[in-house]
């Protein structure tokens, strides 16, 4: 009997991503066949991210040999090659996953990476006039890329599971003749940079590191074959992040802050796995000892949760009942009445016959956390705009008592599937399920009480459900997925109706940790869209966005958003930001109104210069004229914004009646200045 | 409406021609004398009627002009494959085109109550017929009980006898086995039989 | 989006009828905020929408309009009217004839088999053969519908494994079922 695909996915809990995982890494990708060439592959690779990081450090003179730490401590008895060896092993296997997800092009970009991402935290007015013109190729990599991390993602673990024994042979092929080239490549970049590579080993063991990569290609015979040392490794990034706390004290002398983060990030990506672009992106999010508590919690899974459906139980009689089907279980915590937290079941959850019978739904803690912030009312018209698979949506429903309206849009129909699965399969009635591309929605369909856009990201809130995303997201995604954020935030704002007598509400999340996805798609909005502003999200918990970072200034109510960590709430980690909708989106606000607005205005730019052939001056007069006015109006409603409708201007009115006139006769062949003449006289 | 049954063919016909020509009033008051000249005098009265049915007509006539008689398609026996509206597809004259929705409260509540009459006419014979079918099963188990009953009891009967019998062999032949009983039984009985009949 | 023509109101009234007595027109009754539910055709699929609904619902294009309200069935090409599991809802809150299952019985019906009489636990009185019946657990969750096989008073006479009831639709759909169950595109 066929078990449905969700059944299957939805069973039980992910196991936990041991070490041992990646000691089976190790084993499968370091057959007999590969080490030595991936021996070259990877230094080559080290010595351009170290390049990199020396780029970035200041200039300094050659490290000298510190056998023993300052603070007195003996160091640790490491003969250097092995402990070295064992570290380079370990990266090369992930380089080595890397690849394998088709990133190729990864390290040329890490190395420049630091150019770039000036360009992308460059000041936000001047990334938001670009907008529409620069990143618009951004529609076709979303369709190359096809998958976004949404928050209520139940069934995208086994990405890298899809890497079998039976494409890694073929995949291996490839890798070969990949990496002999890069190996002709390397061994000429060695001999001329020899001097370099000194500079940037692991030094906080001291000694005999200036000839690291010479030792790497003597040892790599006798290496290939072991595991990593991954104990040693964890111990080193300890004792990092040890030194990082009291750096005035621990540190030793003539060794920089910036070399013992670019070692520690280093570890980091060993021993985590990530690429080194989201590991420095991640760990600048945190203190150092923070960091590592990230990482840590990203390996471990979270909780099962599920919530009570309250349309048809309460969460009392449903833990009752599963209760006596062999599972234990808690409420979430106090900020939820309809979480329940599952420690151990015997039964596969998805499939018990109160799910089947619509009791609950299994749904992250964390995407909890948008719909309390929206709390929609009975009897509005609600819209969430990325909504399968349906968690949020039918949340909603429920806080609604099936009254009112939700609009449940996806742009993904099969993702909209299984929303309608949900719907249906918990009792919702009131829910209208479409499937339009987020951004065209103010055109669809406006008016709305509350809007809740839990946008598509790159997911690094969920690494432990999706650890696929510790390799397979580069800067180019950093700076498209933002893109698309924005757009679709301005759309919702646009959806929302200001005038509304209970709402006027709009929550935006994601499930990702990073500022690009977060703080500032949501200071890009306030500052594009004078007439929402943001308000309490109304979660107890939850730390407060930044108001600043890497030397940006986001506006000061970002604090107002909440930001929560797995490390920190064991729930993952999280984005909510809710704002309220103070006035009518102005005409002439950038991508507002639909296109409609833009259309109009350069339909009015096309008119003036139609017209120059036989324009006057009075007409050029008139033209500048018209602008400032227009200009004139737009920073008037800014603020307040009410009466942007309100009242007819009779004066500025007759310019734009003779204004038309004038086209009109213009049209016809006519000299539009006769009409002018017999006014004048008449005036005179 | 007795008399306007008993009118002729020919009558009626003329009448509804007439009552085509002047709508509401040659209808009733004819049908009244005809009935009279039905009933009382026959010939008389009838050329009258039949001159002003004439006049009716021709005024009709002059009015009208003679209709040419169209024919449909049927009569006039076209091949049915060889036109533009597929075969068996009927177009209602003068109806709407497309669907027509039914979407008010009223004729929804008037289709669900018609639908439900029936549903409920439905169950309401079967459960009748189970009824039936179940006293017609009850009568039959009663009446197999009754016979089963019957030969039970016929079967206990012959069980007595034999047993009374055997008694009575019993007494004269002592302690046999079963087995011999029955045998010398029969043999006894067939023996004394041709004893019988040899005596 | 349309709405339904009158052969195909009567198709799905008779269907639901089936099932339900004669509370079935409190579903089309006004409610009390002076809203009422309309039938909805949209590819195919009924919905039973509320009116309001189904107003707003017409500014999504065709092609975008994935599902509304509660879906009862679709009509089959051929005309008839085939009722889904996502009516279950409706049908069990004016269900004429009922059927409750033991415990034991509850996964073996989820799993789509049909119910034998040692599974079931309770019965309505006078149900005749072939009606339509809700199926409920002991403690009154619907969890589908079918025909039965007998009427109740044969079903009495019936032995523990003989067929009481055989399935139409179930809640285990929801996972069996979920790429043909719905609407796509």
């Amino acid at each position: 009997m066929g078990q449905g695909r969700r059944m299957k996915r939805k069973q039980g809990m992910p196991e936990a991503l041991s070490e041992e995982h990646f000691a089976n890494l190790k084993r499968k990708a370091g057959l007999p066949v590969e080490p030595p060439v991936e021996k070259a592959s990877l230094s080559n690779k080290k010595r351009k991210t170290a390049k990199g990081a020396a780029a970035a450090k200041k200039p300094e003179p050659a490290p000298k040999k510190a056998s023993v730490k300052s603070n007195g401590k003996p160091k640790k008895k490491l003969p250097e090659p092995e402990d070295d060896g064992s570290e380079d092993e370990e990266m090369g296997d992930e380089f080595d996953l890397d690849q394998l997800e088709g990133d190729a092009s990864s390290d040329e970009e890490a190395s420049s990476g630091d150019k770039k991402k000036k360009n992308i935290w460059s000041d936000d007015e001047d990334e938001a006039e670009e907008d529409d013109s620069v990143f618009d190729s951004d529609d076709q990599e979303e369709g190359k890329k096809g998958k976004f991390v949404f928050s209520d993602d139940e069934d995208e673990s086994d990405a890298e599971e899809k890497l079998t024994a039976a494409n890694i042979a073929g995949l291996s092929r490839k890798l070969d003749k990949k990496l002999a080239e890069d190996k002709a490549i390397t061994e000429a970049e060695l001999q001329e940079s020899a001097m370099q590579t000194n500079i940037d080993g692991p030094k906080i063991f001291g000694e005999g590191l200036e000839d690291d990569e010479e030792e790497d290609d003597l040892a790599k015979k006798s290496q290939a074959l072991l595991a990593p040392d991954l104990q040693l490794l964890r111990q080193r990034i300890t004792d990092n992040i040890r030194v990082l706390d009291d750096f005035a004290n621990l540190a030793e002398e003539g060794r920089s802050r910036a070399e013992y983060t670019a070692q520690l990030l280093k570890d980091i990506c060993g021993y985590y796995g990530y690429s080194p672009y989201l590991a420095e992106k991640l760990f600048n999010l945190f203190t150092p000892r923070e960091a590592f508590a990230f990482f840590e919690a990203n390996e471990m899974p979270r909780p099962v949760v599920i919530r009570t459906n309250t349309l048809r139980t309460h969460r009392r009689d449903l833990a009752q009942a599963l209760i006596n089907r062999g599972v234990t279980l808690e409420p979430v915590g106090k900020w939820s009445k309809v979480g329940l937290q599952i420690f151990e079941t015997n039964v596969p959850l998805g499939a018990t016959p109160e799910y089947l019978a619509g009791h609950y739904i299994i749904q992250a803690a964390a995407s909890f956390l948008p719909v309390m912030a929206l709390s929609p009312q009975p009897n509005e018209r609600v819209l969430d705009m990325a909504s399968a698979p349906g968690g949020k949506t039918t949340y909603c429903s429920a806080m609604m008592n099936n009254t009112g309206i939700v609009f449940a849009n996806d742009p993904n129909k099969e993702r909209a599937k299984g929303l309608i699965g949900n719907v249906a399969r918990l009792g919702v009635r009131n829910v209208i399920v479409c499937s339009y591309d987020g951004r065209e929605f103010p055109r669809v369909m406006g008016g709305f009480d509350r809007v809740l856009l839990d946008a598509p990201c790159s997911g690094t809130g969920v690494i432990s459900k999706d650890p696929s995303v510790k390799t397979n997201k580069d800067e180019k995604d950093f700076i498209s997925l933002p893109h698309m954020q924005k757009q679709l935030l301005l759309s919702a704002i646009d959806s929302v109706n200001h005038a509304s007598e209970t709402g006027g509400f709009l929550v935006y999340s994601t499930c990702s940790v990073t500022t690009e996805e977060n703080e500032s798609v949501v200071n890009y909005a306030l500052s594009r869209r004078p007439n929402v502003k943001l308000v309490d999200t109304g979660i107890p918990f939850g730390k407060e966005g930044f108001t600043s970072f890497m030397g940006k200034k986001f506006h000061p109510s970002l604090k107002l958003t909440r930001r929560f960590y797995p490390h920190a709430h064991n729930i993952d980690g999280f984005y909510v930001a809710k704002f309220q909708k103070i006035g009518p989106t102005p005409p002439n606000a950038i991508g507002a109104a639909g296109k409609k607005s833009g259309g109009a205005g350069a339909d009015a730019e096309v008119e003036v210069v139609d017209r120059t052939p036989i324009a006057t001056d009075d007409d050029a007069e008139e033209a500048e004229e018209k602008k400032a006015g227009k200009k004139a109006k737009g920073s008037s409603n800014g603020p307040s914004a009410k009466g942007d409708f309100s009242a007819f201007d009779e004066e500025e009115d007759v310019k734009y009646i003779e204004k038309a006139k004038k086209n009109a006769m213009r049209r016809r062949g006519l000299d539009p200045r006769s009409l002018k003449k017999p006014k004048a006289q008449e005036k005179k | 409406m007795a008399p306007s049954k008993t009118r002729t063919i020919k009558n009626k016909h003329a009448g509804s021609k007439s009552g085509a020509g002047a709508p509401g009033k040659g209808g009733p008051k004819r049908s009244s004398t005809d009935g009279v000249s039905k009933s009382a005098k026959s010939k008389k009265p009838k050329g009258p009627v039949v001159s002003q049915q004439v006049k009716e007509k021709n005024r009709a006539l002059l009015m009208k002009r003679p209709k040419k008689k169209t024919y449909t398609a049927e009569e006039l026996g076209i091949p049915t494959l060889n036109m533009i509206t597929p075969v068996g597809v009927e177009k209602p004259k003068g109806k709407k085109k497309g669907k027509v929705f039914v979407d008010d409260k009223e004729s929804m509540t008037t289709i669900l109550s018609l639908v439900q009459a029936e549903k409920e006419g439905h169950i309401e014979s079967k459960m009748i017929k189970a009824r039936q079918m179940e006293e017609i099963r009850e009568a039959r188990r009663l009446e197999a009980e009754k016979k089963s009953a019957e030969k039970k009891a016929k079967f206990e009967d012959t069980k007595e006898a034999l047993r009374k019998k055997r008694k009575r062999k019993n007494d004269g032949d002592g302690g046999d086995n079963l087995k011999s009983i029955s045998q010398t039984g029969s043999k006894a009985v067939k023996a004394s039989k041709k004893k019988v009949s040899f005596a | 989006m349309r709405p339904l023509t009158e052969e195909e109101t009567q198709a799905v009234f008779k269907k639901l009828a089936e099932y339900t007595g004669a509370s079935l027109k409190n579903i089309i009754a006004p409610q009390e905020d002076g809203d009422r539910n309309v039938f909805r055709l949209s590819q195919n699929r009924v919905y039973l929408v509320r009116l309001s609904m189904a107003n707003l619902a017409t500014s999504i294009a065709r092609d975008n309009l994935l599902s509304l309200g509660t879906c009862l069935g679709k009509f089959t090409k051929s005309g008839k009217f085939r009722i889904h599991i996502t009516a279950l809802p409706i049908l069990a809150e004016h269900a004429r004839h009922k059927l409750w299952i033991r415990p034991n019985g509850v996964m073996p019906f989820l799993y789509g088999g049909n119910i034998v009489k040692a599974h079931v636990g309770r019965y309505s009185e006078d149900c005749p053969e072939h009606q339509g019946l809700v199926v409920y657990t002991m403690d009154d969750v619907p969890l589908g519908f079918g025909v039965s096989a007998r009427s109740t008073a044969e079903s009495r006479r019936l032995d523990p494994t003989g067929v009481v009831c055989f399935r139409q639709a179930d809640c285990g759909e929801y996972l069996r079922d979920e790429d043909t169950l719905f609407q796509s595109g």
